[in-house]
């Protein structure tokens, strides 16, 4: 009878050490900054959602290519209709692991330095992306920052030859989310 | 004759540099002063969503919808005010990214509110953006 108690007892731990491993964030920022001579683009999205699950590293996000807020009103239409296509296409993924995730200790304050691999999917076209990232552990919190780019062309995307200085064949990504227990 | 012609030329090209540079410039459009496209309360708009999201997509993505029900979470950051609308669905609801210089200090969780804001499309919530209040 103890022992089935005792059972019973080591189950529900176990279940809730496994579900203390989700971390989520709907409130995830993505910016992303196109340089040239020409012309400086930059856009905002602070409503994408991840989730990292410690217990594998699996770590996704998602976001809305419409939500992506511009100051230019016709950067915001051309991003939206001619590059992104984003009635067709309205959301940009990424699936992946943080391959070296056993060594963010979550009890214990501290900058862990670690390698995120996956597959980023913009205009229904998959690509895999490798890159560092960070988390910041305070207070059993922590937020995760991790800065990529991209070529455009390796998704499809065609720039007009009247705009291609105006338009970088590499775009900066930036990604932050501050993660709370799923 | 020939100097008419000219000087018309000349108007129609400052005119036209004008435009082009205004448009150029033009900044994106807030909601506060935009008629909604459609009325509909958080609930409804999330089934939709869940029910058929592709119909839904085209059906409210990137127009003004003005969406009502309970304030389920605020949060206010650097990166501007948003409200959470809570739906029948208690994991997902209508996230309201506000436009900046939206004041939502004096509401409060628990409160009906309606929003209206250009609807993005679907994650785990249906999100709007460039919200602003409407009561």
């Amino acid at each position: 009878m103890n022992t089935k108690i005792l059972f019973a007892l080591a189950l529900c731990l176990c279940t809730q050490v496994a579900i203390g491993q989700k971390y989520f964030s709907k409130s995830g920022k993505i910016s992303f900054f196109s340089d040239t001579d020409m012309e400086k683009i930059e856009a905002e999205n602070t409503s994408a959602s991840t989730v990292i699950d410690f217990s594998s590293g699996a770590i996704e996000w998602a976001v809305l290519i419409q939500g992506f807020q511009f100051e230019k009103a016709l950067m915001q239409e051309h991003f939206n209709e001619n590059y992104m296509e984003s009635s067709k296409y309205p959301k940009a993924k990424f699936k992946g692991v943080i391959e070296d995730h056993t060594k963010v200790d979550l009890t214990k304050d501290g900058t862990y330095e670690v390698m995120v691999n996956g597959e980023l999917e913009i205009r229904g076209i998959k690509k895999p992306v490798s890159t560092k990232a960070k988390i910041d552990v305070a207070n059993k919190m922590f937020t995760g920052t991790c800065s990529f780019s991209v070529m455009i062309a390796d998704y499809g995307i065609k720039v007009p030859k009247v705009v291609e200085n105006n338009i970088a064949d590499e775009v900066d990504i930036t990604i932050l989310a501050e993660y709370k227990p799923l | 004759m020939k100097k008419k012609i000219l000087f018309a030329v000349i108007i129609l090209a400052v005119l036209g540099g004008a435009y082009g540079y205004y448009e150029y410039n033009r900044p994106v459009a807030g909601t506060e002063k935009k008629k909604a496209d459609v009325e509909i309360s958080a609930s409804d708009l999330l089934a939709a969503f869940e029910a058929d999201e592709a119909a839904a997509n085209s059906q409210y993505s990137g127009k003004v919808i003005q969406v009502n029900g309970i304030i389920g979470s605020m949060e206010s950051k650097e990166s501007g005010n948003k409200i959470s609308i809570q739906t029948d669905n208690p994991m997902s609801g209508v996230i309201c990214e506000m436009e900046d210089g939206q004041d939502i200090s004096s509401l409060n969780t628990g409160e009906t509110v309606t929003v209206k804001g250009v609807c993005t499309g679907f994650l785990s919530d249906v999100v709007l953006v460039r919200s602003s209040l409407v009561k």
